[in-house]
């Protein structure tokens, strides 16, 4: 018989044939299986293809060259066909981005593109354009003694009055080495998540927090070259269109149903939550002072 | 339109021009009375856009090796070509270039018309210093540099991609002497003198409608005085965050007040074959 590992992330019970350091380990009825196996080289009738991807809702191919094909069906299933020569930390990292962004997808719930954090008896997500600062500043948080619920993908579940919950991913940060050095830590204590990329993964089992909580806030952090330090609400139309923009790979979902529940997700969002700009000068990176606006903006 | 040849590229090394043709595009596709805002400019994305990237591949270019997101630039163009119904304008300051597996970034499939802007390296020089915040003598060597590339520190995450540019004459070349695109070159001197004249054949090789009027209308919304004015009031977001304007002088020939001798020398020297070819030297080697 074949080992397998029980993992939580994500909010979701996930049954492993391979070992998975960077998850904690539970038990109970897996809701997702991801096992080493045969992956299509492409699907039947997709209703959407990128570049190294297809989908047709329920179904969705994803393709790393030199490290692997992951085929994910029915919001329950992962089965990577694993390169030759590819390194099993490779295959992870994939696994637990775009892999499960689609898996989130299929089962309905909402993968926003952000870092979550803990703050009173809820949480913000702090989301953007990659590059603008969303898992540094909240590794800045977690340096004030802040709780992580999740870098980079937060998803986003609603309760029965259509509230937005946020649910834990897993307690791991990725940090550029440049923004490590900022935070005033020593990159070469964490490892690299590939060879050749300067980008580390940080542990963050001391502050990580494993329970999901209600969703405050979104913010949405941008750089002016302004030197402009503000936050804003933003309304309307435009708030759906931020919503959308910054939904973790918002492409892979297909077919009318997802996108009408998709969708749904949106208006929940829209009627619930604030949604801000929080607009940061460009070039250096005042971490007490985006901080603070932030603080003063949710007691505000 | 059926086919995928629905990208325009409007190329250049930096400081180049591209810019102001961008603008006069937007105010040629606008219908208001009144100039285009520099910080909305009609959607002219640059090509080492990220947020692209991620989206067309389904992975996170953080995630990956600038030879990995080399290899998948030319599907990237292909899917933001499959999904336009229109024509998209393409700003890029990447060389022309093969990618690691030996395919054109910039394929002929995606390609509906190029665009290539040139200007004299000497003023590039001058512009090029301001927009980097670096010294004169820096420029002049980074311009002669043939690794010279944006976005390129492997320490931390840019906002763009790597774009490989070479050096001046280098990033010349790969786009005026591919055998692959059929390339128009525009003078930035040209825009300056024989300005009507010059941006009535850009608009023919793109394929627009305009009429005469809807074009001198275009330039003078698009003039470096209406550019600097707004910059002045609001900003211009594509300006680097050190730099202390992005429409700075916008003249030709700002290099012979403000550029010393040694270095008008030594990029005469650097790129000499190409200053000649695009009427900045005469055979004898005078500066025109």
């Amino acid at each position: 018989m074949i080992k397998s590992y029980t993992y939580s992330a994500f909010g979701l019970i996930i049954s492993s044939e391979f070992e998975c350091p960077e998850l904690i380990t539970s038990s109970g009825e897996p809701d997702v299986s991801v096992r080493f196996g045969a992956a299509p080289l492409s699907l039947m009738n997709p209703l959407f293809s990128g570049v190294r991807f297809q989908t047709s809702g329920q179904e969705f191919l994803l393709t790393v060259d030199k490290i692997a094909r992951y085929y994910v069906e029915n919001g329950n299933s992962i089965t990577i066909d694993v390169s030759p020569n590819a390194e099993i930390e490779e295959v992870r990292l994939f696994l637990l981005g775009s892999a499960f962004g689609a898996l989130i997808h299929q089962r309905g719930l909402l993968p926003f593109h952000g870092s979550s954090v803990k703050i009173g008896a809820s949480a913000i997500i702090l989301s953007g354009v990659s590059g603008a600062g969303k898992s540094t500043l909240a590794a800045a948080f977690r340096k004030k003694g802040y709780q992580i619920l999740s870098d980079d993908i937060s998803v986003i579940s609603f309760s029965n009055d259509g509230l937005p919950i946020v649910h834990p991913g897993y307690p791991q940060m990725k940090l550029w080495t440049d923004s490590i050095q900022k935070l005033g830590d020593d990159p070469s204590s964490y490892s690299q998540i590939r060879k050749r990329i300067e980008k580390h993964n940080i542990p963050i089992v001391q502050s990580y927090w494993n329970q999901p909580l209600p969703l405050n806030k979104i913010f949405i952090i941008n750089s002016s070259n302004l030197g402009e330090l503000k936050v804003e609400s933003i309304k309307g139309i435009e708030k759906f269109s931020m919503l959308k923009t910054h939904t973790y790979r918002a492409n892979f979902v297909a077919g009318e149903q997802m996108h009408t529940k998709h969708f749904k997700s949106f208006e929940s969002i829209a009627k619930h939550i604030d949604v801000c700009r929080l607009t940061r000068p460009s070039g250096n990176f005042l971490f007490d002072e985006l901080i603070n606006i932030i603080l003063d903006n949710l007691n505000g | 339109m059926d086919d995928l040849k629905k990208i325009v590229w409007l190329a250049s090394y930096p400081k180049s021009g591209n810019t102001w043709f961008r603008v006069f595009l937007s105010n040629l596709l606008s219908k208001e009375n009144h100039p285009a805002d520099i910080n909305n400019l009609f959607s002219t994305p640059i090509a080492s856009n990220r947020e692209l990237f991620d989206e067309a591949t389904g992975l996170s270019s953080s995630d990956l090796t600038p030879e990995e997101i080399h290899n998948l630039r030319p599907g990237v163009y292909e899917y933001a070509a499959r999904y336009s119904n229109e024509l998209l304008f393409q700003k890029v300051h990447d060389a022309w270039l093969l990618t690691e597996a030996g395919e054109p970034m910039f394929d002929k499939k995606v390609t509906q018309s190029t665009i290539y802007f040139v200007r004299n390296p000497l003023d590039v020089a001058v512009s090029f210093s301001n927009h980097l915040s670096k010294s004169l003598d820096a420029t002049v060597q980074i311009m002669a540099d043939e690794n010279f590339a944006f976005s390129s520190k492997p320490n931390r995450l840019h906002l763009q991609l790597q774009q490989r540019l070479l050096s001046w004459s280098s990033h010349i070349q790969s786009w005026v002497d591919q055998s692959e695109l059929s390339v128009h070159v525009i003078r930035y001197e040209d825009m300056k003198t024989d300005t009507f004249n010059t941006f009535v054949k850009a608009t023919n090789v793109i394929g627009l409608k305009a009429s005469n009027e809807k074009i001198k209308r275009a330039i003078a919304f698009s003039d470096i005085k209406e550019m600097q004015k707004q910059e002045a009031e609001k900003g211009f977001k594509e300006k680097p965050a050190n730099a202390e304007s992005f429409f700075r002088k916008g003249i030709a020939g700002s290099w012979r007040t403000e550029l010393p001798e040694n270095l008008v020398k030594q990029i005469c020297n650097d790129h000499r074959e190409m200053m000649l070819r695009f009427g900045y030297l005469d055979d004898n080697g005078n500066l025109l």
